[in-house]
C-alpha cells in the first residue's frame, strides 16, 4: 500500500480507508455527523471488539463525541485542534499509515472533515487474560502475582515493583505484519549499556512476517541456535523480573506473551527461584544442591545404570548385583532397549498430561506411573529396578525448576543412555567431556554460561554469593557479574545508625 | 562485560595447565619415577629447579618465539611450524596410543582399539576445539573435579601404604640423579608450545611465577604419588608393573564399603584429564599454524576445523605407525628426551638472542639516521 498523507477532504480518507479495509469484518468505520448547528462529517474507525465500550457514559470516546455532538458544527475543528481533544491519551498523526497502526494496536482512530490529522484516541485495547496467578512457577513464599498477555500491564507490574525512574521502558515494534509491541525495561545506572546496543542490533537483524510469543524472539536473537540448551530466560513472575532488573539485567516483554525473557542468562540462573531470596540461607543453599544433584541424575542416572550393570558389574557389591540379576529374571529384552523403553513411555504420560485438560493431566500421570508401570513388570517386559531408574531420572528432571532447562536435559538423557549401554564409563566420559565443551564454549551476550563457576577472576573479590550455595542474605553484598562494575554494589551496613 | 577477545586469566590458564599434564604425569611418569626410586624422587626436585630456569627464559623469549611463525616467513616460518608442528603430532600420537590402550584394558575390552582411537579422537577435537577462551573455561570448570578427585584417590590409597623401605632400593648416584633429572625436565619441556597461545593470557608478567607454580604442584603430585606407590607396593613391586597407578586406583576402597571397587571413578578420571590433554594438543596445532592477525572470524573458523580435523588424522595414522617393531609408544620418550627438548631449548634461546641483536641493529640505524 503506498503512503498517504491524510487529507482535509474526509471522503478522500474514507475512500481510502473502506478500500483498504476491505473484508475486514472486524474493524468499524463508523461516519457521524457532529455539532449543534452546521453539521461536521466525522469518521471513527476502530477495531469492533477493542473499542466496543465507545458508546457507553464512562468511556473516553463516548463523552468526547458527546461533548462534540453539542459544540456549534464551526468550533469543532478549532477546539479539537487546540486541545487535542482534551484527553490525556492522545496522538496526531498526519500520514495513514502511523494512524493505522495506531488503531490497529487497539485505539480508536478519529478523523474529522476539514482537518487535515488523524487522532488516535486510547481505549482499553484488545481483550486480554488480565493479572494472573503464576502457574507454571509456584511458590509458597512471596507473591502470587504472574504476568498478563498485554505488553503495558506487564511493564507496569514490574514498575509496581521497582518505583525508580531509573527503570527505563523502551517500546518497539516487531514482526512486519504482525507489528508486535515489545518493551526492552532495564536499570539504566545498572545494565551496561553494550548490552542494550547488543540486544537492539540483534533484534534488527532479522525481518520476521510475525512475531507471536517471547519464545519466537529468543530463538531468533541467541547466539547459537544449535544449541539444545536456552540461552535466555523466561518467568512469568514479576517479582522475579523486578528482582532481575535490579541485578543489571534486561527484561524482554512481549506483547501477547504472559512470559518475559530474561538475558543475559547463565547455568546457574535456571537453578534459581524467587523465593530463593524470601528463605533463610540454610534451607535455601540446600535446596540448590538437591537442584544440582536433581541435573546431574536427570541426565546421567540410566545411563550410569546401564553402564554399570552391562560394563561394570564390579563396582557393585555382590548381593545387589544378585538382586538386580533376579529382578532381571525373565525379561526378553538386553537393558538397553528396556530402559530407552521406559523412558519414551514416560515421556508419552508426561506430553498426555500436559496436553490433557486440567484434571485428566493428573489422572494420566496418575494411571501412567501406577497402572502401566505395574503391569509392564507383572508382564515381565521390564524389571522392577528399570521402572525405578526410569522413575527416579523422572523424578529429578521435575525437581528442575525451569521447565525450559529441564527439557535439554531430557533431550541429552537419552544420548548418555545409548552411551553409557553401548560403551559404559568410557562412554559417558566422552559423553561428559562434549557436554563440557559445548557449555563452556556458550554465551550468553558475551557473557559465558557456566559463570560463576568459570570466569571467576572477572568477579574478584565481588561474589554475589549466589551460586550452588545462598549467602546470607545481609553478606550478599554485591550484584553479579551482569551489573556494572562500578553499580556492584548491592547492600551496604549503616554502621553509624 | 566479558570481552571477545581471546584472552584468559592466569587462573584458566594454570588450571588448565594442571588439567593437561596432571592425568599424563600421574599415569605415566608416577610409574616410572617409583621404578626409579630414590635417584628418580630426588631428580624430580633437581629437574623442577632446572625448568624454573628454563621457565625464566621462555618468559623472556615468548614474543620472539612466536614471531618465528607470524613474522618471518618463508624458510624460517615453515621450519619452526614443521618442528613443532611435528612433535604436537607425536606426542598426540603417543598419548592416543596410550589412552586407547587403557580404555581397552579397563573399560572396553570388546570394542576395536582403532575404533576406540577414533571416538577419542573426535571427541577431543569437538570438545576442546581451536577457541582460546573456551579451553581456558573448560580448564577451570573441570579443574575441581579432577584435580581434587586425584587428591582423594592419593589420601585414601595412602591410609593403606607402608612408609617406602629405602633398603631394597638403588643407592643414590649423582650420574642416576642426573638422568632422572633431565627426564623430568623433558617432560616438563613440553611446555615450550605454551608461547604460540601466549599473547592470548592477561597479565603476562605473572605467567611465568604461575607456570612455576603450577608445575611445583604438578611435582608434588607425582612424587606423592610415586611415594605412596613405593610404600604401598614396594621397590621389587613396582618394578614389575607398567602401569602401577591403575593398580593403586583398583586397590582403593570407600569408607563404609558401599561399593565393591570404585576405581572406574577413577578411571574416568583420569580419561577425562587425558582427553583434555589431547584436545589440547590439538588446540595448540590450531594456534601455531592459524595466522595471527586479520582473518574475519568466520574464515579464522573454517581454517581452524581445517587444521583441528588434519592434525587429527595426523596424530591417528601416527600412531598407527610401525616399522621393524618401533611403534610410537616405544620411542617417543627417547625422541622427546634426545631431540625435542634439547630442540626446543635452542630455539628458545636462539630466538632471544636473535630478537634481541636485531632489536639493537634496529636502535643503532635509527640513531644513524637521525
Amino acid at each position: 500500500m503506498m503512503p498517504m498523507k491524510i487529507s482535509k477532504d474526509i471522503r478522500v480518507n474514507e475512500e481510502y480507508i473502506r478500500k483498504r479495509c476491505e473484508g475486514c469484518a472486524d474493524i468499524v468505520i463508523r461516519p457521524m455527523m457532529l455539532g449543534s448547528g452546521t453539521k461536521v462529517r466525522c469518521l471513527v474507525v476502530y477495531i469492533e471488539v477493542a473499542v466496543s465500550n465507545m458508546t457507553l457514559e464512562e468511556s473516553v470516546i463516548g463523552k468526547l463525541i458527546n461533548h462534540l455532538w453539542e459544540m456549534p458544527g464551526e468550533k469543532i475543528a478549532g477546539f479539537v485542534a487546540e486541545n487535542g481533544l482534551g484527553i490525556s491519551d492522545t496522538a496526531e498523526f498526519e500520514e495513514m499509515e502511523p494512524a493505522f497502526k495506531a488503531m490497529l494496536a487497539g485505539n480508536a482512530m478519529f478523523l474529522l472533515d476539514g482537518y487535515n490529522k488523524a487522532m488516535k484516541i486510547g481505549s482499553k485495547g484488545y481483550p486480554n487474560m488480565g493479572v494472573s496467578k503464576a502457574e507454571s512457577e509456584k511458590v509458597l513464599r512471596g507473591s502470587q502475582e504472574g504476568f498478563s498477555e498485554s505488553v503495558k500491564v506487564n511493564t507496569a507490574l514490574i514498575r509496581k515493583r521497582v518505583r525508580s525512574t531509573d527503570l527505563k521502558v523502551e517500546e518497539m515494534m516487531v514482526g512486519v505484519r504482525s507489528d508486535t509491541m515489545i518493551a526492552l525495561v532495564y536499570m539504566k545506572e545498572l545494565m551496561y549499556p553494550e548490552l542494550l546496543q547488543e540486544v537492539k542490533e540483534r533484534l534488527s537483524q532479522f525481518e520476521i512476517d510475525g512475531v507471536l510469543d517471547a519464545g519466537m524472539l529468543e530463538q531468533l536473537t541467541e547466539e547459537s541456535w544449535i544449541s539444545p540448551f536456552p540461552q535466555f530466560e523466561t518467568t512469568e513472575r514479576p517479582d522475579r523480573a523486578a528482582m532481575e532488573v535490579l541485578n543489571g539485567r534486561m527484561v524482554i516483554i512481549c506483547d501477547n506473551s504472559p512470559m518475559v525473557i530474561m538475558l543475559p542468562t547463565t547455568f546457574s540462573s535456571f537453578l534459581k527461584v524467587s523465593e530463593d531470596r524470601y528463605n533463610r540461607f540454610a534451607i535455601v543453599s540446600f535446596q540448590r544442591l538437591i537442584r544440582y544433584g536433581a541435573v546431574f541424575l536427570a541426565l546421567m542416572f540410566s545411563g550410569i545404570y546401564l553402564a554399570v550393570i552391562n560394563f561394570h558389574t564390579q563396582v557393585v557389591p555382590t548381593n545387589l548385583l544378585l538382586s538386580f540379576a533376579e529382578a532381571r529374571r525373565g525379561v526378553p529384552f538386553p537393558s538397553l532397549i528396556e530402559i530407552i523403553l521406559m523412558e519414551v513411555a514416560f515421556e508419552l504420560i508426561r506430553e498426555a498430561g500436559v496436553r490433557m485438560p486440567g484434571p485428566l493431566g493428573g489422572t494420566i500421570g496418575i494411571v501412567g506411573g501406577l497402572i502401566i508401570g505395574d503391569a509392564a513388570v507383572s508382564a515381565n517386559l521390564v524389571s522392577p529396578m528399570t521402572v525405578v531408574v526410569v522413575a527416579l531420572s523422572a523424578l529429578a528432571s521435575f525437581a528442575i525448576p525451569n521447565e525450559e532447562f529441564s527439557a535439554p536435559i531430557r533431550l541429552l538423557k537419552y544420548g548418555f543412555i545409548l552411551l553409557g549401554g553401548l560403551l559404559g564409563t568410557f562412554g559417558l566420559v566422552l559423553g561428559w567431556f562434549l557436554l563440557l565443551g559445548h557449555l563452556t564454549g556458550l554465551t550468553s551476550f558475551k557473557i559465558p554460561y557456566l559463570t560463576p563457576f568459570v570466569g571467576r577472576d572477572a568477579v574478584g573479590d565481588m561474589n554475589e554469593g549466589d551460586s550452588l550455595f545462598r549467602a546470607p542474605l545481609r553478606r550478599m553484598f554485591y550484584r553479579p557479574l551482569y551489573a556494572r562494575r562500578e553499580q556492584r554494589i548491592r547492600l551496604k551496613e549503616q554502621k553509624n545508625k | 562485560m566479558f570481552a571477545d577477545n581471546q584472552r584468559i586469566s592466569n587462573r584458566q590458564m594454570k588450571r588448565q595447565m594442571l588439567i593437561s599434564f596432571g592425568g599424563v604425569l600421574i599415569l605415566l611418569v608416577s610409574g616410572e619415577m617409583a621404578g626409579g626410586g630414590r635417584n628418580a624422587i630426588l631428580g624430580a626436585f633437581l629437574g623442577y629447579g632446572a625448568l624454573l630456569v628454563y621457565f625464566f627464559f621462555l618468559a623472556r623469549n615468548a614474543v620472539p618465539i612466536q614471531n618465528l611463525t607470524s613474522t618471518f616467513g618463508g624458510v624460517i616460518k615453515w621450519l619452526v611450524s614443521f618442528l613443532y608442528g611435528s612433535f604436537l603430532i607425536l606426542t598426540g600420537g603417543y598419548l592416543l596410543e596410550k589412552i586407547s590402550q587403557i580404555s581397552n584394558l579397563y573399560l572396553l575390552s570388546d570394542v576395536d582399539k582403532e575404533l576406540v582411537k577414533i571416538l577419542i579422537l573426535v571427541v577431543a577435537l569437538l570438545g576442546m576445539g581451536g577457541d582460546t577462551q573456551k579451553r581456558g573455561r573448560m580448564g577451570e570448570a573441570s579443574f575441581f573435579w579432577i584435580f581434587w578427585g586425584f587428591v582423594l584417590l592419593l589420601i585414601l590409597a595412602a591410609s593403606h601404604m607402608r612408609v617406602p623401605d629405602g633398603s631394597r632400593m638403588p643407592a643414590i648416584d649423582g650420574h642416576s640423579l642426573l638422568l632422572y633429572g633431565y627426564r623430568f625436565f623433558a617432560v616438563g619441556a613440553i611446555v615450550s608450545i605454551f608461547p604460540f597461545a601466549f599473547t592470548k593470557s592477561e597479565g603476562r608478567g605473572y605467567q611465568m611465577r604461575d607456570l612455576g607454580k603450577s608445575w611445583l604442584l604438578l611435582m608434588l603430585l607425582v612424587v606423592s604419588t610415586s611415594l605412596i606407590l613405593l610404600g604401598t607396593y614396594g621397590y621389587p613391586g613396582v618394578k614389575t608393573m607398567e602401569l602401577p597407578v591403575l593398580n593403586l586406583m583398583s586397590g582403593t576402597s570407600l569408607p563404609g564399603g558401599f561399593l565393591d571397587r570404585f576405581d572406574i571413578i577413577w578411571m574416568a578420571l583420569l580419561l577425562f584429564a587425558l582427553l583434555f590433554s589431547l584436545g589440547s594438543l590439538l588446540f595448540y596445532s590450531v594456534r601455531l599454524l592459524l595466522p595471527r592477525s586479520g582473518m574475519e572470524k568466520e574464515k579464522e573458523g573454517r581454517n581452524a576445523r581445517r587444521i583441528l580435523v588434519g592434525a587429527s588424522v595426523l596424530i591417528w595414522i601416527v600412531s598407527r605407525l610401525a616399522y621393524n617393531g618401533y611403534t610410537i609408544e616405544n620411542i617417543y620418550l627417547r625422541l622427546l628426551e634426545c631431540f625435542y627438548a634439547p630442540l626446543f631449548i635452542i630455539i628458545t634461546l636462539l630466538a632471544g638472542w636473535g630478537y634481541r641483536r636485531m632489536h639493537h641493529e634496529n636502535q643503532s640505524k635509527n640513531k644513524r639516521n637521525h
